[in-house]
């Protein structure tokens, strides 16, 4: 009876996780917990980060079978439905499709737009052009990117974190370089968490502190009839130009459009609050569920985390350096810092250019200025987007 | 690594995001001005004005009194509507000039013939606003 319970106890202990555990993944848990606690502890972008971790964690618990990366990266390019037919796919399996589909970013994007007000950009629609420079970054980490040995796709993938949009690079990456999806997504939201400490000093070396202080011209006001066409407009321009970047521009105008009509007030608050969260949860774990020990712990994550860096730094100079031209075009009533909120990070970019202003003059409110080539800047990564996307896809 | 296709998808990535910005600026300026128009309310134009005539001095301000520290707040607010006013009127910050903020006349109610409050009802009052 004792030796049938000894050999109970070493069936359940060979069976279990002790046994089966890796030192990789064990690693990958104790990089969950370093996430986690930058998630709750320092609030680094914790909406995202905290599934993210999470999803970490569960994907590298040892025979835990939740997610199984050969459905979706095989020798045929194609997700492998036989395991859903046969019931051995796992939870996370079955949300990763929502990725995989290219479903959770538009739906995040449609979340977004009908929280964003483009009015700012409306009433000064030069910002569109500081959008575009702040894209910069994207281009020059894929340069860095190449050169470093990667594929094409991938590198477009590793570009698309200067966007400074987690959606966005969720959706390229997942088309484009699936294997790398984990650590792009993770360097993205990092980045994005760290703008507010990676930009001022970009944003101080280049303008002088003249520039800095320059008090801009208030916004005209912009009426209901141009906030309900823009949306509109934005759709069809984009769309045409770029067939690949409508389903992000799309659903980010609809969401916009929604809360600009004013008559499906319900549609939108959904939109903005409990669709938002409920996709954000399972975009979260399942992204972080492809950060695999496998995948996760060599030497291209580094790689991907230096160029992320690169990318963000030349977005912000691209911005900075295109709001330079204007100012010394405009004689002097465009504030250069205000570029900077280009590269996307609604609206934490807007608030670092406010913040860098008033430490010039206390006087000075940028933010409203700032949030037009914060809002042009999403637009101009969904854009980017598309033409890696047609152009690498 | 094949160079002539990184720097030629970098070249056509740039100025395809500029290219389409560029057209949503002027095309959100133009219809900016249509729906303007069509709407009967045309952007007004500021007067234009010719250099400030410089013999001319401004009125002396009144004397401002010393402001209480709390009211700094709401003089600061006070002009800033005062400048969004008047910048929506078409001046610009150098063409008018805020010399006095005075408190308007307050109307009496039971002058205006509404009933006085009770000691009752204007105690909830007071406890609602401390």
């Amino acid at each position: 009876m004792i030796q049938t319970f000894i050999d109970s106890i070493k069936g359940l202990l060979n069976g279990s996780g002790f046994a089966a555990v890796t030192w990789q993944q064990g690693v990958m848990i104790l990089i969950s917990f370093v996430l986690m606690y930058l998630a709750i502890k320092k609030q680094y972008e914790p909406l995202l980060l905290l599934p993210i971790a999470f999803g970490m964690l569960l994907t590298n618990l040892p025979l835990a079978g939740l997610y199984h990366p050969e459905i979706f990266i095989n020798a045929t390019g194609h997700i492998d439905w036989t395991m859903f037919k046969d019931g051995n796919a796992g939870l996370i399996d079955i949300l990763y499709l929502g990725v995989k589909l290219g479903i959770y970013p538009p739906l995040i994007f449609m979340g977004v737009g009908a929280m964003t007000d483009f009015g700012p950009l409306i009433a000064n629609p030069k910002s569109f052009l500081l959008g575009a420079a702040a894209q910069l970054g994207i281009f020059v980490a894929f340069i860095g990117a190449m050169a470093l040995g990667f594929t094409p796709q991938e590198a477009g993938s590793i570009g698309i974190i200067g966007g400074a949009d987690g959606p966005t690079a969720i959706y390229v990456t997942s088309i484009l370089a699936p294997n790398q999806l984990g650590t792009i997504a993770i360097a993205a939201y990092s980045y994005m968490a760290l703008v507010p400490i990676i930009q001022p000093p970009i944003m101080k070396a280049l303008t002088t502190k003249k520039e800095r202080g320059i008090v801009m011209e208030q916004l005209r006001p912009v009426s209901k009839l141009e906030k309900i066409c823009f949306p509109i407009l934005v759709t069809l321009l984009v769309s045409f130009i770029v067939p690949s970047a409508a389903p992000l521009v799309g659903m980010l105008m609809l969401g916009n459009l929604m809360k600009e009509s004013g008559v499906v007030d319900r549609i939108s608050k959904t939109a903005q609050n409990e669709l938002l969260n409920i996709v954000t949860i399972f975009l979260g774990v399942s992204v972080g569920a492809t950060a695999t020990a496998e995948r996760f712990l060599n030497v291209k994550t580094l790689m991907i985390i230096a160029m992320g860096l690169a990318a963000f730094a030349f977005g912000t100079a691209g911005g900075v350096l295109l709001g330079k031209l204007m100012c010394w075009i405009t004689k002097g009533k465009i504030n250069p810092l205000i570029g900077s909120a280009g590269v996307s990070a609604v609206p934490m970019a807007a608030r670092v250019s406010q913040k860098v202003g008033q430490e010039e003059n206390p006087g000075n409110f940028l933010l409203m200025h700032a949030m037009g080539p914060n809002v042009a800047g999403v637009i101009g990564s969904a854009v980017a987007a598309g033409i890696l996307l047609s152009i690498l896809g | 690594m094949d160079w002539e296709f990184v720097l030629s998808l970098t070249v056509t990535g740039l100025v395809v995001v500029f290219a389409v910005l560029v057209v949503l600026d002027i095309i959100i300026k133009i219809a900016g001005g249509a729906l303007d128009r069509a709407s009967g309310r045309g952007r007004k134009k500021r007067p234009k004005i010719g250099p400030a005539p410089a013999a001319e001095p401004l009125p002396a301000a009144a004397p401002v009194k010393a402001m209480p520290e709390e009211n700094g707040d709401v003089v600061a607010v006070i002009s800033a509507a005062v400048a969004y006013m008047m910048e929506a009127e078409g001046y610009s910050a150098g063409e008018y000039r805020v010399t006095d903020i005075r408190p308007a006349k307050r109307l009496r109610r039971s002058a205006a013939g509404a009933k006085p409050r009770s000691e009752w009802s204007a105690a909830g009052i007071r406890n609602a606003l401390r």
